[in-house]
Protein backbone atom coordinates (compact mmCIF):
# COMPACT_ATOMS: atom_id res chain seq x y z
CA UNK A 1 0.00 0.00 0.00
CA UNK A 2 1.03 3.41 -1.15
CA UNK A 3 1.61 5.96 1.94
CA UNK A 4 4.20 8.34 0.54
CA UNK A 5 3.22 11.98 -0.23
CA UNK A 6 5.53 14.77 -2.12
CA UNK A 7 7.52 16.77 0.40
CA UNK A 8 7.15 19.97 -2.03
CA UNK A 9 4.01 19.71 -4.12
CA UNK A 10 3.40 17.06 -6.72
CA UNK A 11 6.39 15.27 -7.53
CA UNK A 12 8.26 13.33 -10.71
CA UNK A 13 7.78 9.84 -10.78
CA UNK A 14 10.50 7.75 -12.17
CA UNK A 15 10.41 4.01 -13.22
CA UNK A 16 13.67 2.18 -13.58
CA UNK A 17 14.88 -1.48 -12.72
CA UNK A 18 18.71 -0.18 -12.85
CA UNK A 19 19.24 1.12 -9.33
CA UNK A 20 22.01 3.22 -10.83
CA UNK A 21 20.20 4.76 -13.04
CA UNK A 22 17.08 5.56 -10.79
CA UNK A 23 19.77 7.07 -7.96
CA UNK A 24 21.64 9.12 -10.86
CA UNK A 25 18.19 10.22 -11.86
CA UNK A 26 16.50 10.98 -8.95
CA UNK A 27 19.69 13.01 -7.64
CA UNK A 28 19.85 15.19 -10.72
CA UNK A 29 16.54 15.97 -11.07
CA UNK A 30 16.29 16.89 -6.51
CA UNK A 31 18.58 19.42 -7.65
CA UNK A 32 17.20 21.04 -10.07
CA UNK A 33 14.78 21.59 -7.76
CA UNK A 34 12.10 18.53 -8.29
CA UNK A 35 10.35 16.62 -5.69
CA UNK A 36 11.01 12.92 -6.91
CA UNK A 37 9.26 9.49 -6.19
CA UNK A 38 11.19 6.75 -7.52
CA UNK A 39 9.85 2.92 -8.55
CA UNK A 40 11.80 0.24 -9.82
CA UNK A 41 9.48 -1.30 -11.99
CA UNK A 42 5.24 -0.41 -13.81
CA UNK A 43 3.98 -2.52 -11.06
CA UNK A 44 5.25 0.19 -8.64
CA UNK A 45 4.23 2.74 -10.70
CA UNK A 46 0.84 2.11 -10.84
CA UNK A 47 0.51 1.09 -7.50
CA UNK A 48 2.06 4.62 -6.87
CA UNK A 49 -0.43 6.40 -9.23
CA UNK A 50 -3.36 4.68 -8.59
CA UNK A 51 -3.02 5.45 -4.98
CA UNK A 52 -1.56 9.25 -4.95
CA UNK A 53 -1.82 12.61 -6.11
CA UNK A 54 -0.78 12.47 -9.82
CA UNK A 55 2.38 13.40 -10.40
CA UNK A 56 3.62 16.29 -12.47
CA UNK A 57 5.60 14.00 -14.32
CA UNK A 58 6.22 10.46 -15.18
CA UNK A 59 9.88 8.95 -16.39
CA UNK A 60 9.81 5.28 -17.13
CA UNK A 61 12.01 3.33 -18.79
CA UNK A 62 10.67 0.26 -21.04
CA UNK A 63 12.12 -2.88 -20.80
CA UNK A 64 11.47 -3.50 -16.98
CA UNK A 65 10.90 -7.00 -14.74
CA UNK A 66 7.29 -7.29 -13.62
CA UNK A 67 5.70 -4.95 -15.76
CA UNK A 68 7.52 -3.61 -18.85
CA UNK A 69 7.25 0.17 -20.06
CA UNK A 70 4.80 -0.03 -23.00
CA UNK A 71 2.29 -2.72 -19.98
CA UNK A 72 2.51 0.56 -17.93
CA UNK A 73 2.05 3.28 -20.64
CA UNK A 74 -1.29 1.01 -21.82
CA UNK A 75 -2.70 0.41 -17.97
CA UNK A 76 -2.01 4.11 -17.94
CA UNK A 77 -4.60 5.34 -20.98
CA UNK A 78 -6.96 2.88 -19.81
CA UNK A 79 -7.32 5.08 -17.06
CA UNK A 80 -9.39 8.38 -16.96
CA UNK A 81 -7.51 9.77 -14.47
CA UNK A 82 -3.97 8.87 -15.56
CA UNK A 83 -4.30 9.22 -19.19
CA UNK A 84 -3.62 12.93 -19.25
CA UNK A 85 -0.17 12.68 -17.19
CA UNK A 86 2.47 13.72 -18.88
CA UNK A 87 5.13 10.89 -19.91
CA UNK A 88 8.57 11.28 -20.88
CA UNK A 89 10.10 7.09 -22.04
CA UNK A 90 13.67 6.42 -21.69
CA UNK A 91 14.98 3.74 -24.02
CA UNK A 92 18.14 2.17 -25.34
CA UNK A 93 16.50 1.00 -28.18
CA UNK A 94 16.93 3.53 -31.23
CA UNK A 95 13.38 3.43 -32.28
CA UNK A 96 11.04 2.27 -29.12
CA UNK A 97 7.98 1.39 -31.64
CA UNK A 98 4.55 1.95 -30.07
CA UNK A 99 5.39 4.22 -27.49
CA UNK A 100 2.53 6.96 -27.25
CA UNK A 101 5.01 9.60 -25.20
CA UNK A 102 5.21 13.18 -25.15
CA UNK A 103 9.02 12.93 -25.01
CA UNK A 104 11.64 10.24 -25.45
CA UNK A 105 15.09 10.22 -24.28
CA UNK A 106 17.51 7.85 -25.93
CA UNK A 107 20.10 6.26 -23.46
CA UNK A 108 22.60 7.21 -22.61
CA UNK A 109 20.85 10.35 -21.58
CA UNK A 110 22.04 13.91 -22.71
CA UNK A 111 21.53 15.62 -19.14
CA UNK A 112 20.84 18.94 -21.06
CA UNK A 113 18.39 17.13 -23.20
CA UNK A 114 16.86 15.64 -19.70
CA UNK A 115 16.41 19.22 -18.00
CA UNK A 116 15.37 20.79 -20.95
CA UNK A 117 12.34 18.17 -21.25
CA UNK A 118 11.55 17.81 -17.66
CA UNK A 119 11.48 21.84 -17.54
CA UNK A 120 9.34 21.90 -20.43
CA UNK A 121 6.82 18.95 -19.53
CA UNK A 122 6.78 19.81 -15.78
CA UNK A 123 8.04 23.46 -15.12
CA UNK A 124 10.70 23.96 -13.04
CA UNK A 125 8.73 25.28 -10.10
CA UNK A 126 10.41 24.45 -6.92
CA UNK A 127 13.50 26.00 -4.97
CA UNK A 128 13.65 23.30 -2.79
CA UNK A 129 13.67 19.42 -2.57
CA UNK A 130 15.43 17.00 -0.45
CA UNK A 131 16.62 13.62 -1.06
CA UNK A 132 15.63 11.96 1.93
CA UNK A 133 12.12 10.71 2.87
CA UNK A 134 12.01 8.84 -0.61
CA UNK A 135 9.71 5.34 -0.98
CA UNK A 136 10.33 3.15 -3.70
CA UNK A 137 7.48 2.00 -4.94
CA UNK B 1 66.07 6.10 -28.16
CA UNK B 2 66.97 7.45 -24.14
CA UNK B 3 65.51 10.82 -25.16
CA UNK B 4 62.44 9.52 -26.42
CA UNK B 5 62.11 7.23 -23.47
CA UNK B 6 63.12 10.42 -21.22
CA UNK B 7 60.48 12.37 -22.87
CA UNK B 8 57.43 9.94 -22.36
CA UNK B 9 58.53 10.16 -18.60
CA UNK B 10 57.97 13.51 -18.08
CA UNK B 11 54.73 13.46 -20.25
CA UNK B 12 53.56 10.71 -17.99
CA UNK B 13 54.78 12.86 -14.70
CA UNK B 14 52.90 15.86 -16.23
CA UNK B 15 49.54 13.70 -16.75
CA UNK B 16 49.72 12.71 -13.16
CA UNK B 17 50.54 16.24 -12.00
CA UNK B 18 47.23 17.32 -13.54
CA UNK B 19 45.17 14.30 -12.62
CA UNK B 20 45.74 15.56 -9.30
CA UNK B 21 45.24 19.29 -9.63
CA UNK B 22 42.01 18.19 -11.74
CA UNK B 23 40.75 16.13 -8.86
CA UNK B 24 41.71 18.80 -6.25
CA UNK B 25 39.86 21.70 -8.01
CA UNK B 26 36.97 19.21 -8.41
CA UNK B 27 36.86 19.11 -4.41
CA UNK B 28 37.13 22.77 -3.92
CA UNK B 29 34.57 23.31 -6.60
CA UNK B 30 36.97 25.72 -8.13
CA UNK B 31 35.22 26.10 -11.28
CA UNK B 32 38.12 29.33 -12.79
CA UNK B 33 40.26 26.38 -12.60
CA UNK B 34 38.58 23.19 -13.69
CA UNK B 35 37.44 25.62 -16.60
CA UNK B 36 41.51 26.23 -17.76
CA UNK B 37 41.91 21.98 -17.53
CA UNK B 38 39.07 21.00 -19.24
CA UNK B 39 39.09 21.14 -23.08
CA UNK B 40 35.50 23.42 -24.78
CA UNK B 41 34.52 20.20 -25.93
CA UNK B 42 34.91 17.80 -22.83
CA UNK B 43 32.21 14.96 -22.80
CA UNK B 44 31.97 12.99 -19.18
CA UNK B 45 30.13 9.78 -19.65
CA UNK B 46 29.01 8.16 -16.27
CA UNK B 47 27.96 4.15 -16.38
CA UNK B 48 24.74 5.40 -15.21
CA UNK B 49 23.74 6.61 -18.83
CA UNK B 50 24.33 9.55 -18.44
CA UNK B 51 26.79 12.24 -20.28
CA UNK B 52 26.73 15.61 -19.85
CA UNK B 53 29.56 18.53 -21.42
CA UNK B 54 31.70 20.93 -20.05
CA UNK B 55 28.97 24.01 -19.30
CA UNK B 56 26.29 21.64 -17.71
CA UNK B 57 28.92 20.22 -15.27
CA UNK B 58 30.50 23.54 -14.46
CA UNK B 59 26.74 25.10 -14.27
CA UNK B 60 26.32 21.86 -11.64
CA UNK B 61 29.67 22.78 -9.66
CA UNK B 62 29.32 26.42 -9.66
CA UNK B 63 26.04 26.42 -8.09
CA UNK B 64 26.31 24.13 -5.53
CA UNK B 65 24.45 21.24 -6.65
CA UNK B 66 27.73 18.95 -7.19
CA UNK B 67 29.53 19.63 -4.41
CA UNK B 68 32.12 17.26 -2.72
CA UNK B 69 33.07 16.95 1.09
CA UNK B 70 36.11 14.58 0.04
CA UNK B 71 37.52 13.73 -2.85
CA UNK B 72 40.67 11.18 -3.49
CA UNK B 73 41.69 9.52 -6.95
CA UNK B 74 44.63 7.06 -7.73
CA UNK B 75 46.20 7.21 -10.82
CA UNK B 76 46.75 3.49 -11.93
CA UNK B 77 48.27 3.88 -15.56
CA UNK B 78 48.89 6.64 -17.75
CA UNK B 79 49.33 6.21 -21.56
CA UNK B 80 50.74 9.13 -23.60
CA UNK B 81 50.76 8.63 -27.41
CA UNK B 82 52.14 12.09 -28.87
CA UNK B 83 49.44 14.78 -27.78
CA UNK B 84 46.75 12.47 -26.26
CA UNK B 85 47.13 10.49 -23.43
CA UNK B 86 44.95 8.43 -21.08
CA UNK B 87 44.49 7.74 -17.22
CA UNK B 88 42.42 5.35 -15.12
CA UNK B 89 42.07 4.90 -11.93
CA UNK B 90 40.03 4.62 -9.00
CA UNK B 91 37.80 7.44 -6.78
CA UNK B 92 36.13 7.85 -3.97
CA UNK B 93 34.05 11.18 -3.05
CA UNK B 94 31.95 11.81 -0.50
CA UNK B 95 28.79 14.47 -1.47
CA UNK B 96 28.34 17.73 0.55
CA UNK B 97 25.31 19.58 -0.77
CA UNK B 98 22.08 18.33 -1.94
CA UNK B 99 23.74 15.01 -1.93
CA UNK B 100 25.41 15.05 1.46
CA UNK B 101 25.32 11.75 3.17
CA UNK B 102 26.55 9.96 -0.13
CA UNK B 103 30.11 7.75 -0.55
CA UNK B 104 30.73 6.89 -4.16
CA UNK B 105 33.49 4.20 -5.25
CA UNK B 106 33.93 4.36 -8.83
CA UNK B 107 36.54 3.83 -11.27
CA UNK B 108 37.63 6.38 -14.53
CA UNK B 109 38.96 6.50 -17.62
CA UNK B 110 40.58 10.04 -18.29
CA UNK B 111 41.52 11.54 -21.67
CA UNK B 112 44.10 14.13 -22.00
CA UNK B 113 44.59 16.31 -25.18
CA UNK B 114 47.76 18.57 -25.29
CA UNK B 115 46.25 21.83 -26.01
CA UNK B 116 47.21 25.40 -25.28
CA UNK B 117 50.40 24.43 -24.03
CA UNK B 118 49.15 22.59 -21.19
CA UNK B 119 46.98 19.25 -20.61
CA UNK B 120 43.78 19.36 -20.79
CA UNK B 121 40.75 17.03 -19.94
CA UNK B 122 38.99 16.23 -23.44
CA UNK B 123 37.07 12.95 -22.29
CA UNK B 124 36.15 10.97 -19.07
CA UNK B 125 34.27 8.01 -18.18
CA UNK B 126 33.14 7.27 -14.63
CA UNK B 127 32.44 3.66 -14.06
CA UNK B 128 29.93 3.19 -10.57
CA UNK B 129 31.27 0.43 -8.68
CA UNK B 130 29.11 1.49 -5.61
CA UNK B 131 27.08 4.59 -3.97
CA UNK B 132 26.23 3.77 -0.49
CA UNK B 133 25.48 6.24 1.82
CA UNK B 134 27.96 7.68 4.42
CA UNK B 135 27.56 6.26 8.62
CA UNK B 136 26.86 9.74 10.53
CA UNK B 137 28.85 7.75 13.43
CA UNK B 138 31.67 6.82 12.00
CA UNK B 139 33.95 9.75 10.73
Amino acid sequence: MVTAKAKYGSPILIVDDDETILEALADLLSVRGYDVVPANNGAGALDYLRNNPPPRLVIHDLVMPVMDGWRLRKEMKKDSALTHLPVVVMSALADPDGIDADAVLLKPIDITQLFDTVDKLAGNLHTDSSLSDKKRY
Amino acid sequence: MSSSLDAAKAAETSIRQAEQEEAEATLRGDVAALDGLWTEELLAYSSSNLYAGKQVLLGLIGSGALRLLSHRRITLQVIVDGDRALAVGNEHSQFDGPMAGRIMLSSYLNVWTWQADRWRLFGRHVGLITLMKADPTVN
